[in-house]
């Protein structure tokens, strides 16, 4: 049978391809973990007990997830919490197995879910690099042939035989960024981990993701940084409730996950009721803007949009010193994008009581 | 780089039942054994004033405990032999056995982390516990060809050849058992508060530091269905030319640990891929 598949891929260049995979988990206490007490109690009641299984008792992480994934791809993969991703990652890595469906994989997969997998804390640097790179699937020749750009990347050379115990966290998962960084697998599958350490080890994670990315691996790349995945990957995979809802170019696969996210999640911001301030003012709309006054849900990177507030002030207000201050920040709290009225000059003076305030940008990347 | 091979894909699907036990893999990853292997020693012991020499401080202690109590003021007999020589010769092979028992039955947990986050064969991590054990073995043996230099008991060349023997049927018992140890503690964690007692109940029941009594036939033999009571009198024997042959009885011994091991691999196995959910 896969003898097919082999031919197909060939065709196509597949490196990755899942069909119908499914993952069950038990609701409730984890699958299977309890004391042997309970499985004797269990055993002892259960002729009294109608035994089938109570669908509502299970939740299909992963339901009927299909997908191909040809070589040299770099796909992202989005989603709210609990969608899937981490499980598709889980299987994908041969960490647990599906409940059904399956997948295929073309090549030497390296998984990397989390930094610094198996860093000890008693042990030093150089011997976590040694532990770290043998269970990322690295030969011992290899990592010591690599350990200098690895310690150099960290930037921990000073510390190399010190304990990790003695690293500060950042110098941690910097260590295990580098180590991982480092790996040359043919199909690489990565959980969020650009979001270690401070903004400069950030970009430089990310430019070292762009290398690897361009280097004609194939990569699977899940994370909750919009921006990430619109710097990385061509195309994204959006799930929800174990289920693709959308697989196709990543700038509409983001911009379908934000309006999702707008509909389940935020609320609208005149029906919201915790509120702080004075209410003089009160902001009552905010949207996004193209230039013929479209609505727009996600920005792509060097558009043009229009920040669109909408705001209702009371009868008797002074708005003669309105100032307004819209700033853009990105998943982790990081400031992208300040607009302040004050710097920008626009005339807010004797500003109506209600009314649409518009200021443009040009620099939303 | 290197260009990419053409190879059978890698399928990944739900596996029933009994699986093979893919050793394949597991040797192409023994690098990955070792490692942990490594590891295990660097680590335990790390921040320890007296290092490795813990491998022979262990057993020593345990020895000058059995002396002081069992012959000096109890009436332990040893065969003619001076106790302290009779009792490190069993509690050398013993020690290994128990560390590798109790190490490797809460290894899965102990590294249940590793678990949830790569894949690797499971096997690895008992296995590794096991081979960190072997070291301290090495390391304790040298205490013993210092007590039988000191002593002046000189062990029969020829017979020497059967200490790897011995130790393989060790390994293979304290293997077996680590495996049935470890998977089943992912699933109930009672195993965790059971180990210690067993690992006693198991040294009162290896005449160690004891001289067994002897038995009629069938049941001296019957008594290598305890296999680390073959290992001992193995042992004895072999360095310190007490008691006779124990070749029925290792017999015995063998067939249970291969009992114990192949069993407990496949049972392993069985397990293996839920390890990671339940953990």
């Amino acid at each position: 049978m896969w003898s097919d598949s082999v031919a197909v891929a060939r065709e196509r260049e597949l490196a990755i391809r899942t069909e119908g995979l499914r993952k069950r988990y038990r609701v409730g206490r984890r699958e299977g973990y309890r004391v042997l007490r309970d499985a004797l109690a269990d055993s002892i009641r259960a002729p009294f007990r109608p035994r089938e299984e109570r669908e509502d008792r299970f939740v299909w992480a992963l339901d009927d997830v299909s997908f191909d994934v040809g070589r040299g791809e770099i796909v992202g993969v989005i989603g709210p919490n609990g969608a899937g991703k981490s499980t598709l990652l889980k299987v994908l890595s041969r960490i647990t197995e599906p409940t059904e469906g399956q997948a295929e994989l073309y090549g030497r997969v390296g998984s990397l879910l989390e930094i610094g997998t198996g860093f000890h804390l008693e042990l030093t640097g150089r011997e976590n690099v040694f532990l770290n790179g043998a269970i990322l699937g690295m030969r011992r020749a290899e990592i010591a042939r690599k350990l200098d750009d690895i310690v150099e990347f960290a930037g921990v050379a000073r510390f190399l035989d010190t304990p990790l115990k003695f690293f500060s966290s950042g110098m941690q998962v910097r260590l295990g960024f580098a180590v991982a960084a480092f790996l040359e697998p043919e199909i690489l599958v990565v959980d969020e981990v650009l979001t270690v350490g401070d903004l400069s080890f950030q970009e430089r994670s990310l430019g070292k993701m762009k290398d690897v990315a361009s280097g004609g691996r194939t990569v699977l790349f899940v994370s909750h940084t919009m921006s990430s995945i619109l710097a990385l990957c061509p195309r994204s995979i959006l799930l929800a409730s174990g289920k693709v809802l959308f697989d196709g170019p990543s700038e509409e696969a983001v911009a379908r996950y934000v309006e999702a996210s707008r509909m389940s999640g935020g609320s609208w911001l005149d029906e919201r009721t915790s509120r702080t301030g004075t209410g003089t003012v009160r902001v009552t709309a905010l949207r996004l803007e193209d230039a013929d006054g479209n609505l727009v849900a996600a920005p792509g990177s060097g558009d043009a949009v229009r920040f669109v507030l909408e705001y209702e002030a009371n009868e008797h207000a002074n708005l003669s010193e309105l100032v307004v201050n819209i700033v853009v920040s990105e998943h982790g709290g990081r400031g992208l994008l300040s607009l302040m009225s004050q710097v920008s000059g626009a005339g807010l003076k004797d500003a109506p009581p209600a009314a649409a305030s518009r200021a443009s940008s040009r620099s939303c990347r | 780089m290197a260009t990419p091979v053409e190879r059978a894909p890698l399928i990944i699907r739900p596996s029933t039942g009994w699986r093979g036990l893919a050793l394949g893999e597991l040797w192409r990853q023994r690098e990955l054994l070792f490692v942990f292997a490594w590891r295990n020693i660097l680590v335990r012991y790390k921040q320890t004033a007296f290092g490795i020499a813990w491998a022979i401080l262990q057993p020593f202690f345990l020895m000058i405990v059995f002396t002081l109590f069992f012959n000096r003021l109890g009436d332990a007999s040893s065969n003619g032999i001076p106790y302290p020589i009779f009792s490190y010769a069993g509690l050398l092979p013993w020690t290994f056995f128990s560390t590798s028992v109790t190490q490797s039955a809460l290894s899965l947990v102990s590294n249940q982390n590793l678990l949830r986050k790569i894949y690797f064969p499971r096997l690895i991590i008992p296995i590794s516990t096991v081979v960190t054990s072997l070291v301290d073995f090495a390391v304790a043996s040298t205490l013993l060809a210092g007590m039988m230099l000191y002593y002046g008991v000189y062990p029969e060349p020829l017979r020497l050849l059967a200490l790897p023997a011995l130790l393989l049927l060790a390994v293979a018992t304290a293997l077996g058992v680590g495996l049935w140890l470890s998977s089943l503690n992912v699933l109930y964690r009672d195993i965790q508060y059971v180990v210690p007692f067993m690992v006693q109940a198991w040294l009162f029941a290896t005449p160690a530091v004891y001289v067994g009594k002897t038995f009629d036939e069938p049941w001296g033999t019957l008594l290598g269905l305890n296999p680390m009571q073959g290992v001992v009198a193995g042992f004895r024997w072999a360095l310190l030319s007490s008691g006779s042959p124990p070749g029925p009885m290792l017999a015995v011994s063998a067939a249970v640990t291969a009992v114990i091991l192949v069993s407990g691999t496949f049972f392993f196995r069985r397990l293996e891929r839920t390890f990671a959910d339940v953990v």
